[in-house]
């Protein structure tokens, strides 16, 4: 077996520098030594995060005026809107909303599906499109562990669609 | 003094013990839930003229006398038991057919009816109205409901035939 010399001297070379900086004083940061600044923000939090869904999204009555495509609109600020063949959309309908609890001032993520599916006994089908909230975009909890918010979207019906419906909106939230 | 120092011994132990159980974490995972999504979709009402509701003939006694009530119930009864007041001829209640969505409560308003006779006088009368009607499987039939009457005449009431119209509304 042979072995090449000039490797054998990069190996050489390499060892020397290693004693050497073990001998002297260790310059380089340990940064698991110290405390990072930013551990008071992104410590691990102490308490559960949870939600709690204070009301559904209803969109109450919605009466069609003939068959065909049509929408309703409940916004998160409560504002509404029909379009095509829906004409008019119940004195009662509201925006759904939750609450998220857990350690004051922390910052959360709050997660929810775009579009959710409605279901009738009968098993007619609809759509809610556009599913958002009026969470800010780097929503937090407040002083007292606490933030509320709204949700509303844009329900989509199609075709002769008379009939009960009812579906779930699964919003997961978690501490970032 | 061997006693003493196997008790020292022992809470060394459990010191390290202690120590070496890993901390108690706070369930701090996510959370979640869901909310519930609803809406009722349903066709428009339509209301439809059935019969009129009708009171018949009533005769006024003479002499000074106030307060006799002529009625017709909303389930066709027929009541006209002042002395003061004669009633003849055929009554019937107001009818009128409503039709939308199946298995739906449909509420109805009827405010009272400002009768009018040929001069001008005019008699109010007040609306018995069942409040609400359920379609069931009505379908394209729709269901039927009725709406009775009473009137408050005195001796000095104008004689005259009276008629009026009925604003009837009804609403899911």
């Amino acid at each position: 077996m042979v072995v090449p010399r000039a490797s054998v001297h990069i190996g050489l070379a390499a060892l020397a520098l290693a004693a050497a900086s073990g001998v002297g004083p260790a310059l380089a940061q340990c940064r698991l030594c110290t405390t990072p600044e930013s551990d008071a923000v992104e410590r691990e939090p102490t308490a559960a995060i949870a939600i709690e869904v204070d009301a559904a999204l209803d969109f109450d009555r919605l009466v069609l005026l003939a068959l065909g495509a049509g929408s309703a609109t409940l916004r998160p600020d409560g504002s509404k809107a029909v379009a095509g063949t829906v004409g008019v959309i119940g004195g009662r309908a509201m925006v759904g909303q939750a609450r998220v609890r857990g350690e004051p001032n922390r910052a959360v993520r709050v997660d929810m599906p775009r579009r959710i599916e409605l279901h009738s006994l009968s098993g007619g089908r609809i759509v809610i499109e556009d599913l958002a909230s009026d969470l800010p975009p780097n929503p937090r909890l407040d002083s007292t562990g606490s933030l509320q918010f709204r949700f509303g979207g844009r329900l989509e019906i199609g075709g002769d669609a008379e009939g009960e419906y009812r579906g779930g909106v699964p919003i997961t939230v978690e501490y970032l | 003094m061997s006693k003493f120092l196997s008790m020292t011994s022992l809470a060394a132990a459990a010191a390290v013990a202690f120590a070496a159980a890993p901390a108690q974490a706070a369930p701090v995972g996510p959370s979640d839930r869901n909310a519930t999504a609803t809406a009722r979709i349903v066709k428009p009402l339509t209301l439809n003229w059935v019969q009129d509701l009708n009171l018949g003939t009533v005769l006024l006694n003479n002499g000074t006398w106030s307060g006799a009530v002529v009625e017709i119930t909303r389930g066709g009864t027929f009541n006209c038991t002042n002395t003061n007041v004669v009633c003849s001829g055929a009554t019937q209640t107001a009818r009128y057919r409503v039709t939308g969505t199946n298995n739906q409560r449909v509420f109805i308003t009827a405010p009272s009816v400002v009768l009018t006779n040929p001069t001008g006088q005019t008699l109010t009368m007040a609306v018995d109205n069942p409040g609400f009607v359920d379609l069931g499987n009505s379908g394209a039939s729709g269901t039927e409901f009725a709406l009775g009457g009473s009137i408050t005449v005195n001796s000095s009431t104008v004689d005259g035939v009276y008629t009026g119209n009925f604003n009837v509304t009804v609403d899911y």
